[in-house]
């Protein structure tokens, strides 16, 4: 059995073992949405100022 | 002039408000639902690493509960008092959990956006053009939020799908290991001192209470059922207390102590492992089941045989010793009829295992009325029965023993009566198997004619004649007939003072079913 930082209840170990490798899990998954968004970011960029230019279009002619 | 002026005002705060549109809300209403779909994102990532972290466990965490329903086909009516392992529903309470505190925030944004705007109407008004950015960036983190937690809840749930198709296989695979070791041996789990015959053996956890920091010594003591591989853990159970429990029956006989499930008392070593047989003895009064069991039981345990039984208990050992005495006496004094069901248990150790052996002997008056009788439960739970017949109480028999001195011939209606009273034992265990879910067909049956010396005196016996035709020939071919349509296997027995050998009976059953089910 395993206690957990700040909490009174003891847990299984097998319990905190699993939890610890999904926030790890949970945190790999945000790094590589973070490098996926880098990555992309021109393409975004570019997706964005067309939205912009067709909306300025529409009111500007 | 003035209003003129306001006429201008308006016409500057149009023209404002379209270059605002044109120029400025698209591009900053992109940027905010991207930031919103960020600040969402990192909510729910916080969310979850906060239910991680165990900020949620007071409210979320599965606990062990000994009342919890199981399924009706389960050996057991409730769960044991252990915690159950990760993968068996606590990972989706985490995850719904990590879905309350950034939805908390998001629903706590919206509602600040809301105030502020119906407080300042006006001023929104004024920046009409800048008005969007804060709802989209709300809209934002709604959709991150979501999003981000569905997300990540598909990805947790496709990496424990994984956790879970291993985990089941291991399951799967120690339980048949297990399985096939308690088929090939026989075994079973035979209660000593109640006699019920469990599924399984049951477990006493036996941390000390001092181990989790309490003050007082005592032994955790919590009883558990099913060890099996399963929803509480795979390799291990993990009580209550929190002492690591090995699964299968095979490991935890070796670090536990087996107890009834029933009765809570203790089993013998090995339980639900070694060969474990149970011979049910049926008869009438006065057939002569006690003079067999002590004759038989007798020449069981002599040190003379090869391998002998022993006694398994000091109630049998005890038992044994006033059988030999009576014997020793019989037929001066014989045995008293038998009121509460002696229970007897031997073992004996073959190529370094434990076998044991159980026997009843019941009251022969349990079997002299057709109702259902609880005291019969015992005939339930064995393969293996015995039905010890007073061949004395056939009419033919009784007539030929008789002749001798009168030769006077028997009356019909006496005769029937008679062998119907002879019946009445087989009719009753049969209908007693049924009425207990057994089936008679999966069963082996030694029918055993008592008071083979008698009928030797007498010149009644079967003599050069098998002993299934002379049943036959003294008017008992539908007992013979009934015995042999019900009873997957039967075979008949000729036992007496002098006569044959009283453990035959005993002996051929136990070699019936060495392995497969324990329990018809």
């Amino acid at each position: 059995m395993t206690r957990l930082p700040g909490q009174g209840d003891l847990l299984p170990t097998g319990h905190v073992v699993a939890r610890v490798l999904l926030a790890i899990l949970v945190i790999l998954l945000l790094v590589a949405a973070l490098v996926l968004a880098y990555l992309l970011r021109s393409d975004e960029l570019a997706f964005a100022e067309r939205i912009s230019d067709t909306f300025r279009s529409w009111l500007v002619p | 002039m003035s209003n003129f002026l306001i006429y201008l005002g308006i016409v500057a705060w149009g023209v404002a408000c379209w270059l605002g549109l044109a120029f400025v809300t698209v591009p900053l209403a992109l940027f905010a639902i991207s930031a919103g779909l960020v600040y969402g994102a990192a909510l729910t990532v916080g969310g979850y690493l906060q239910v991680y972290w165990g900020t949620e466990d007071g409210r979320i965490l599965i606990r062990p509960d000994a009342e919890s329903p199981r399924r009706p086909s389960a050996p057991y009516p409730h769960w044991d008092d252990a915690w159950p392992s990760y993968l068996s529903g606590q990972v989706e309470r985490d995850i719904m959990a990590a879905a309350a505190w950034p939805l908390r925030q998001a629903h706590g944004l919206w509602a600040q956006g809301i105030d502020m705007a119906m407080s300042n109407g006006l001023i929104l008004l004024a920046l009409l053009p800048l008005a969007p950015a804060p709802f989209v960036f709300l809209v934002g983190v709604s959709a991150g939020t979501y999003g981000g937690w569905a997300a990540l809840a598909a990805a947790i749930e496709a990496v424990t799908a994984i956790s879970r198709g291993a985990r089941l296989s291991a399951i799967g695979v120690l339980r048949a290991a297990d399985s096939v070791a308690r088929w090939w041996h026989g075994a079973a789990v035979t209660c000593p001192a109640c006699r019920y015959v469990a599924w399984l053996p049951g477990y006493q956890c036996d941390q000390d209470e001092n181990d989790t920091g309490e003050d007082d010594t005592s032994k955790c003591d919590t009883i558990h059922h099913d060890l099996r591989p399963g929803r509480l853990g795979v390799w291990i159970h993990r009580c209550r207390c929190g002492k690591a429990l090995p699964t299968t029956i095979r490991r935890a006989g070796r670090a536990l102590t087996p107890v009834c499930s029933n009765c809570d008392g203790p089993l013998y070593e090995q339980a639900g492992l070694a060969p474990d047989a149970r011979i049910a003895l049926s008869g009438g009064r006065g057939v002569g089941k006690t003079l067999l069991l002590m004759r038989a039981a007798t020449e069981l345990t002599s040190r003379s045989r090869l391998a002998p039984w022993e006694p398994g208990d000091d109630r049998t050992a005890a038992w044994l010793r006033h059988a030999r005495q009576l014997l020793r006496q019989w037929p001066r004094f014989g045995p008293e009829p038998t009121e509460e069901p002696a229970l007897l248990t031997f073992r004996r150790n073959v190529c370094g295992r434990q076998c044991y052996l159980y026997t009843a002997d019941l009251d022969g008056r349990h079997f002299g009325s057709d109702k259902d009788n609880p005291a019969l439960w015992q005939l339930g739970v064995t393969r293996r029965h015995l039905l010890v017949l007073d061949a004395t109480v056939v009419p033919r028999v009784r007539d030929r023993i008789g002749l001798g001195a009168s030769g006077a011939t028997p009356r019909p209606a006496w005769t029937e009566t008679s062998v119907a009273t002879a019946e009445r034992p087989y009719r009753l265990l049969v209908a007693q198997l049924g009425r207990l879910g057994a089936r008679p067909h999966k069963c082996s049956l030694a029918l055993v004619v008592t008071k083979a010396d008698i009928l030797a005196r007498h010149g009644a016996g079967p003599d050069g004649l098998g002993l299934r035709a002379w049943l036959r020939s003294v008017e008992l071919h539908n007992l013979v007939m009934a015995a042999e349509h019900d009873f997957g296997r039967v075979r008949y027995f000729l036992v007496g003072k002098g006569q044959e050998n009283p453990a035959e009976p005993f002996e051929w059953l136990l070699s019936q079913y060495p392995h497969g089910a324990a329990r018809p």
